[in-house]
Parts: structure tokens; C-alpha cells; sequence
């Protein structure tokens, strides 16, 4: 009788452990998720804006009578076009940079799903629950910036206010060093 | 004769927005899924230019690959660009350490890109 009440207190110990872990990594991955469906509605939108504006300036282009057009009508429009084209290449990224933010949210999911199968196989095995470190590993699987301040921001509790997303020349040329 | 660039990443979307940027700038490209089969494709005599390399990939990754190339007499001195989503300076630092001649976070901006390897690229 006393062992049995031993088992069943260790299987609550372990239970808790892994709720203790789990039960604030929710909300982290849950802001992960959001900002996956932000950006990919941002990139979306973005594409749609400009694709928008090459077609007008196709359309426009086509109307103009290249010969007499005023030199620098042509080389602004070729200049838009271009400006258009690297938008497009730039939102196109969005794919690799989402993928890469699920992929830090599916780590922990998988992680958490063979922890709870040890639990239900061995739920007497304390030394599980000290293996356990979610948040600290899914901290260290982040490689931007973004999600660094979606885990922060998750953790303290903030309202959700939607991630920065670079737009502007001087926050491009923050993305790169040259060593 | 217009330049090669060699392209390592793991994500296709990347490599093909990498290489119709290159290519529409004049630039020839040959691409690698990861850092093992961008070695590869330098132990057969390839010699780029430059190498625009992703870091997180399977197999082998961008810092391995950069150390790999540097032990090749030839590409010593070959510019290595690393393009990456990944923005810490401490993984900057291993890049830098490693070889590497620059780093661009992702996403990347084509007209700014091109102009970073104009710097980059020997003339």
C-alpha cells in the first residue's frame, strides 16, 4: 500500500514537473505562431501591392509612344520597375524565414510529445522531469530577432503589438557587416 | 566573361531568389542544397568568384563550409558573403572568425545586395 502511494505521488511529481515547463511555453509558441501568420499576410499584401504596380506600369508602358516619350519618363518608369521587382524578390522571402519560425516551434512540440510518451511508459522515473528544459532550449533556437522579441515579449505578459518589419534604408543597411 | 557566384542554401526559394538576382545582373550562378555539396562542388575545380553561403543548413554549415573553403590554397582569398536569418553578434563574431567577408541578415534586399558584391567582388 505505502509503495503504490510512493508511485502515484511520483507520477503527480512528474506530471507537475511537465506541466511547470509546458504550461508557460504555450503562450511563447502561440506568439511564434501569430507572428508567422503577420508576416505571411504582410508578405501577401506586399506582393499583391506591388504586382499591382507592375501591371500599371505595364499598362502605362504600353500606351507610350517610346520615341517621343521624354527621356526621363522611360528611365523613371524602368527605375520603378526595378524598385518593384526587388520588393517583390524581398516579400518572396517571407517562405524560408516562416519556415524557419515553425521549425523552432515544432522542436519543442516534438520534444514535449516523447516527454509525455516516457511519462505514460515510466511515470515513476523522476529523473525525466530534470531533463527537462523547454524554454531555455527553445530560447536558444532562435536565430532572429524577431523571435527573440516575440519569446520576451510572451513572457512578460505584453499585449501583442505585432512584429517591426525593416522597411526603410537605414534599418536595410543595419542588416549588413562587412568584416 | 561574366563572373560565378556560388550559392549554398537549404531552402530552394532562397537559391532561386539569390540566383535570379545574380543572373539578372549579369552574374553566372551554380548552386549547393547544403555545405557538403557546395565542398564537393569546389573539390571538383570549380572556382567561384565569390560564395554567398546560408548558415543553419543540414549536413554541413556555413561557418563549417567557410572554414572547409578557406583550407583550399585557391579560395583562400575568395570573398564569402553569409546570408542568414540569423542576427546575433556572437554568431557574427564566429562568422567573422571563421573566414567570412561579410553578413547580410535576411530578408534581403536585391539592389543593396548586388552593391555589396560590387564592393566585395574583385574587380
Amino acid at each position: 500500500m505505502h509503495k503504490r502511494i510512493a508511485e502515484l505521488e511520483q507520477t503527480k511529481y512528474a506530471w507537475e514537473q511537465f506541466a511547470s515547463h509546458a504550461i508557460p511555453l504555450i503562450p511563447v509558441l502561440t506568439r511564434q505562431i501569430t507572428t508567422v501568420i503577420e508576416q505571411t499576410e504582410q508578405a501577401a499584401l506586399d506582393l499583391m501591392l506591388k504586382i499591382r504596380s507592375v501591371s500599371e506600369r505595364a499598362q502605362k508602358q504600353a500606351a507610350y509612344d517610346v520615341s517621343s516619350a521624354p527621356v526621363m519618363d522611360v528611365k523613371s518608369q524602368a527605375e520603378g520597375l526595378a524598385s518593384d521587382v526587388s520588393s517583390i524578390v524581398m516579400a518572396m522571402q517571407f517562405q524560408d524565414i516562416t519556415k524557419q519560425k515553425l521549425e523552432h516551434v515544432m522542436q519543442p512540440l516534438l520534444q514535449m510529445k516523447t516527454y509525455m510518451e516516457s511519462l505514460v511508459s515510466n511515470p515513476t522515473a523522476p529523473e525525466l522531469a530534470k531533463s527537462l528544459n523547454l524554454l531555455e532550449e527553445v530560447e536558444r533556437s532562435y536565430t532572429m530577432e524577431t523571435e527573440r522579441m516575440a519569446h520576451r515579449h510572451a513572457m512578460e505578459g505584453r499585449e501583442h503589438v505585432g512584429v517591426p518589419v525593416p522597411s526603410s534604408a537605414k534599418e536595410e543597411d543595419e542588416n549588413v557587416t562587412l568584416f | 566573361m561574366s563572373q560565378t557566384v556560388l550559392v549554398v542554401d537549404d531552402s530552394k526559394t532562397m537559391r532561386d531568389m539569390v540566383t535570379f538576382t545574380l543572373t539578372g545582373a549579369g552574374y553566372q550562378v551554380v548552386q549547393a542544397g547544403d555545405g557538403k555539396e557546395a565542398v564537393g562542388k569546389l573539390s571538383n575545380g570549380s572556382k567561384p568568384a565569390l560564395v554567398v553561403t546560408d548558415l543553419n543548413m543540414p549536413e554541413m554549415d556555413g561557418l563549417e563550409l567557410i572554414k572547409e573553403i578557406r583550407k583550399m590554397p585557391a579560395l583562400k582569398f575568395t570573398p564569402i558573403l553569409m546570408l542568414t536569418t540569423e542576427s546575433s553578434d556572437e554568431k557574427k563574431a564566429a562568422g567573422k572568425a571563421a573566414g567570412a567577408t561579410g553578413w547580410i541578415v535576411k530578408p534581403f534586399n536585391p539592389e543593396q545586395f548586388l552593391k555589396i558584391l560590387k564592393k566585395v567582388l574583385p574587380a
